[in-house]
């Protein structure tokens, strides 16, 4: 259930990046100053660091990092 | 004369960090090129903006925003801000641990044990060598 949640809130922050309302309008200008269009894509940034920031704490990969090394037993290519 | 200065202290504040790196890093390959696998959340995070902040973003997306507009800010930074973290946590991650079980230091290594075959290494490593090559 948390996965499907997770995926979920995937699939909608990458839907609200199609941004089908302000996609080129500078008009009205956010502040005073900020495009409209600019100010979207700007919220969708602060909003997909957010959307980041709940994956790692509810769905950090944590026991990839109890991996064991066999490096030392295996003979490697440089390239 | 003042950006001479500006030149100097910066060379001087790189030869700083670089002894300093150079005193606490071990003598191989490891830990040369991949940070003995290791590296903070900070250092990380200004390794990936240094990496993506190439000409193609400061100048041809300036470039491109001038001829058609503020989307393109939502075309490059915002999408990058949205698929390269995804990236790096869904795949990144599980790249690191392999990496770190096999020893890979190279993409060709991972390519090359993951289908135990030599040859896909080597056509992957000509393929990075002719994605260099500017069309």
């Amino acid at each position: 259930m948390k996965k499907l949640l997770l995926l979920l809130m995937v699939a909608l922050v990458y839907v609200l990046h199609q941004d089908f309302w302000n996609w080129r309008q500078a008009d009205p200008l956010v502040f005073g100053f900020l495009p409209i269009g600019l100010a979207y894509q700007a919220g969708f940034s602060i909003l997909a660091s957010i959307m980041m920031a709940v994956l790692v704490k509810f769905a950090w990969p944590g026991h990839l990092e109890q991996v064991e090394d066999l490096a030392p037993q295996r003979n490697h290519p440089t390239h | 004369m003042i950006p001479a200065i500006v030149v100097f202290i910066y060379l001087a504040i790189v030869a700083v960090i670089g002894t300093i790196a150079f005193r606490k890093s071990k003598a191989n390959t490891e830990d040369f090129f991949l940070a003995g696998r290791t590296i903070g959340p900070m250092v990380f995070f200004l390794s990936i903006f240094a990496t993506n902040m190439t000409a193609f973003a400061i100048l041809g997306s300036s470039g491109q925003a001038y001829r058609q507009g503020i989307g393109i800010y939502g075309l490059m930074a915002s999408s990058s801000g949205f698929v390269i973290p995804l990236t790096i946590f869904f795949i990144g991650t599980r790249l690191w641990a392999l990496g770190k079980r096999f020893g890979h230091q190279t993409q060709v290594q991972f390519f090359r044990d993951r289908w135990e075959c030599d040859n896909i290494g080597t056509v992957i490593f000509a393929l990075s060598a002719a994605m260099l090559i500017r069309i």
